[in-house]
């Protein structure tokens, strides 16, 4: 586990975060109700919380595609109000594979955002083959991405992000639709990127597993924060979590259980590797 | 209930994308039953299913319900839709009535019934996905939350008095506790309504607590079929399959493979968990 | 995608061919050329030089015939229905041939109807070929070049090259999501294809409601998705691909010119030869 994350300057501060929907005809219900986070550079954090809470609300405001009602977002210690540096820092994936991806060749789709940054030619050809070839894709560069499995639609859209060269990348339940071996080669490809590259990763999710494996979890209900910690103290709080939609991974259920019957599990033990570690040397 | 014989679908023929989605299936599911279709994607799931209620009709072989060829002459196509209820993954995109009640009892008034009927059926249909009709019937299905939606959708299919359900991925996108909700619906239905269920998911753990039958599907062929149990006891095959293994009976074969004699066919946690304590017994008295 | 295997135009096949790899700007440049010398042309030798043409073109970039002829099944009735219109319908007076009723079928507008179908078919073909062999994404990148210079007079050349990407980018999306739709509400009992035609009509509603607010869901999310990205229209905007007008375009170019003006000749000129 990383150190915490107040020894550095933090790459995004969230302060007293408001965000109100403006809603049809009558006040809209606030979606953020008072919001303070800190984001570190190379973090893996994760956010969950019941369908509803904010999360994806929250996401929003971290590259400026919505500001906030009041209170202030900041990233790398700048006002991102025109929103420009903000979305070429923070990258971000949503779940929807087939609403993101805008062209109708896949490296003509990753391209897209450096394009935008005005970027010269021989420059983006550059980081757009870096960026297929991290996310393993070289081989389908000139597919068009309706072909593409799912997994390999959100790669596409994650090279897309990379190819901008962010500090932080935010995946907005973008394996929620994704089968088993689309979820694994997503996940791997962003917990890489966070240990190799030092990319701040934010993990929106409705996966306990996903969120088992980051540094720490956040947890919404209501547009508020309310619990946070690592995923260890985060998951201890099982009764908690289920009043909030949510409940702890299965191998954690499972090694409670195992701890109330006198089994010694040591409470870090959230994944199944070192649960087998623990098993294995238990007495 | 429902029989395919030699079931191979072609889709495309004659143009440049032509593909085989299904090649020899031969399977039955018998009234009552439980049964889990998993494989990877573009393992052909879908279009087997679609064939179950004759939205697709087989390149060749047959599909016969109660023994009868559903693309047979003088073989109503409303009635057996009636009969095989089918959901298509992300359901709610079906809706489109100004209100819940009324999208509810669309599928009753293609059957024939009158108003009345139709929506007294709509009202039952909601009662048994949890939404109660004074309350949910007359608002709008677009004002819903996601996982009313999902419920609200799967009451239409409800609403036709199907003996059979077939949901694709019923649980996709919801958060723990709308998944909860939706697999506890679907395991009543089962109990309650006597309803033959057929689930296509990709969550090993959700066959894993609902299923007693899985058939595997891997590029189009038939590749398994048996208990559930048995099924997961083939490790090697599944993973070979791009598939995985629900979180607790993968945790057992690791503990087997690391020595630890813990029985490896366990599905849920609190099997795990009895199977992990006597497993543990064992090593303890043989170290004593 | 069972309802629409039909739709062979707007199909771009990825094959490597010498036809292929032209420039998206001689493409379209070529194929406008086409589409008025087909307007131009008064003579059926004329025809005959453009399908000659035509078909060279799909031989070289590989497409096979078959499949270019099914791409104009869905015409058939079209086509049926202008030459009928033609045959019963057109200029009084010239050498009848048969009588039926009152209705006269002369030589001259039967020559005329088999010209004007000719002519329709070819109007057909030379536009499903370029869409099969010129890549969605070249087409548009093609267009907004030509259109760059009317930027000036206010066309909004970039702002409809990406509506054009993103209309192209969705079709295969909205269309698979068109017949899952279909199937779902036919599986709560729905009939598309019975009944007449008001019936069938009031049965589009559960089909269409879905697909229009799926449709502005999903552009909704593509807008935000886009915004991420840093997209703030075509100021400021550069592009990976540049292209490249080469020798290969020029002798395509100067091919169908040559062919677009001997098609335009009169045949008495040939004579004349």
């Amino acid at each position: 586990m990383r150190a915490a994350p107040s020894t550095v300057s933090p790459l995004i501060t969230v302060r007293d975060v408001h965000f109100v929907y403006p809603a049809g005809g009558g006040v809209g219900t606030p979606a953020l109700a008072g919001l303070d986070l800190d984001i570190a550079p190379g973090e893996c954090l994760a956010i969950i919380g019941g369908n509803g809470s904010g999360k994806s609300t929250l996401a929003k405001h971290l590259n400026a595609l919505l500001l906030p009602t009041a209170g202030e977002v900041r990233v790398d210690g700048r006002d991102p109000e025109g929103a420009w540096l903000a979305r070429q820092r923070v990258g971000m994936v949503f779940e929807h594979p087939d609403n993101q991806i805008v062209a109708a060749i896949v490296e003509e789709d990753v391209a897209f955002g450096c394009e935008n940054l005005g970027l010269p030619s021989a420059e983006i050809r550059a980081r757009v083959d870096r960026a297929l070839r991290v996310v393993g894709l070289e081989q389908l560069r000139r597919h068009p991405p309706h072909q593409l499995s799912g997994g390999q639609k959100q790669r596409v859209a994650i090279a897309g992000v990379l190819a901008m060269r962010p500090r932080c990348l935010v995946l907005d339940e973008a394996t929620s639709m994704l089968d088993p071996l689309g979820q694994q080669e997503v996940m791997e490809i962003a917990f890489r990127l966070c240990r190799d590259e030092s990319l701040a990763l934010v993990l929106i999710t409705h996966a306990m597993e996903e969120a088992a494996r980051a540094d720490r979890i956040v947890v919404l209900a209501q547009g508020r924060i309310v619990l946070q910690g690592s995923p260890a103290e985060v998951f201890a709080r099982e009764d908690e979590l289920r009043r909030l939609r949510l409940e702890p991974p299965e191998l954690v259920r499972l090694g409670r259980a195992l701890a109330r019957d006198g089994v010694a599990v040591p409470p870090g033990a959230l994944t199944i590797d070192p649960l087998v570690e623990a098993l294995i040397a238990g007495p | 209930m429902i029989r395919c014989e030699h079931l191979t679908y072609v889709y495309g023929r004659g143009t440049p994308f032509e593909a085989t989605a299904l090649t020899d299936v031969s399977l039955a599911i018998s009234t009552g039953e439980v049964v889990g279709i998993i494989g990877a994607t573009g393992s052909g799931k879908s279009t087997l299913v679609q064939h179950f209620n004759g939205l697709l009709r087989p390149t060749s072989g047959r599909v016969l319900l109660d023994d009868v060829d559903i693309h047979g002459p003088r073989v109503d196509r409303r009635r057996i839709r009636q009969q095989i209820g089918l959901l298509f993954q992300d359901p709610e995109q079906q809706l489109f009535e100004e209100t819940v009640v009324a999208d509810v009892a669309f599928g009753p008034r293609n059957l024939g019934l009158s108003d009345d009927d139709a929506r007294a059926r709509a009202r039952r249909a909601l009662e048994l996905v949890g939404l109660p009709p004074d309350r949910f019937g007359p608002r709008s299905p677009f004002e819903l939350s996601g996982g009313e939606m999902r419920r609200a959708a799967i009451a239409g299919v409800l609403a036709m008095e199907p003996r059979m359900l077939i949901l694709d991925e019923p649980a996709a996108g919801l958060d723990p506790q709308g998944r909860r909700d939706i697999l506890e619906h679907v395991r009543r239905l089962h109990r309650d309504g006597a309803l033959t269920i057929v689930l296509i998911t990709h969550s090993m753990d959700a066959v894993a607590q609902l299923c007693e039958r899985l058939l595997v599907l891997d590029q189009g062929r038939l590749v398994a079929d048996g208990p559930t149990r048995a099924v997961f006891a083939d490790l090697s095959r599944l993973t070979a399959l791009g598939l995985g293994l629900p979180q607790v009976t993968l945790l057992a074969r690791r503990l087997g493979e690391r020595g630890l004699p813990v029985r490896r066919d366990v599905l849920t946690i609190e099997e795990a968990r009895v199977a992990i304590l006597e497993a543990l017994a064992v090593r303890g008295r043989g170290v004593l | 995608m069972e309802f629409f295997r039909g739709l062979v135009l707007g199909q771009y096949v990825p094959v490597d061919s010498a036809i292929h790899r032209l420039d998206p700007r001689t493409k379209i440049l070529a194929t406008l050329l086409l589409l008025t010398v087909m307007f131009a042309v008064r003579e059926f030798a004329g025809l005959a030089i453009l399908t000659v043409l035509l078909v060279a073109v799909a031989l070289a970039a590989r497409i096979a015939p078959a499949y270019l002829l099914r791409g104009l099944r869905p015409l058939f009735w079209l086509l049926v229905f202008a030459v009928v219109l033609q045959v019963f319908f057109g200029e009084p007076g010239g050498h009848p041939m048969f009588r039926w009723g009152p209705v006269v079928v002369t030589r001259e507008n039967l020559a005329q109807a088999a010209f004007y179908g000719w002519r329709l078919l070819l109007l057909v073909l030379s536009t499903t070929v370029m869409t099969l062999v010129t890549s969605p994404m070249e087409f548009t990148d093609g267009l907004e070049r030509l259109l760059r210079p009317f930027q000036r007079v206010g066309v909004p050349a970039h702002d409809l090259a990406m509506m054009m990407t993103i209309a192209l980018r969705f079709i295969p999306t909205l269309l698979e999501e068109a017949e899952k739709i279909m199937k779902a509400q036919m599986a709560r009992g729905a009939e598309f294809t019975r009944g007449s035609l008001p019936t069938r009509a009031r049965a589009l509603t559960p089909l269409l409601v879905p697909l229009f607010v799926g449709a502005f869901r999903r552009a909704d999310a593509l807008a935000v998705a886009m915004e991420a990205r840093c997209y703030r229209g075509g100021e400021h905007r550069t592009r990976m691909h540049v292209l490249r007008f080469g020798p290969q375009d020029l002798v395509a170019v100067t091919v169908v010119a040559a062919a677009a003006a001997f098609a335009l000749i009169p045949p008495a000129a040939w004579r004349g030869h």
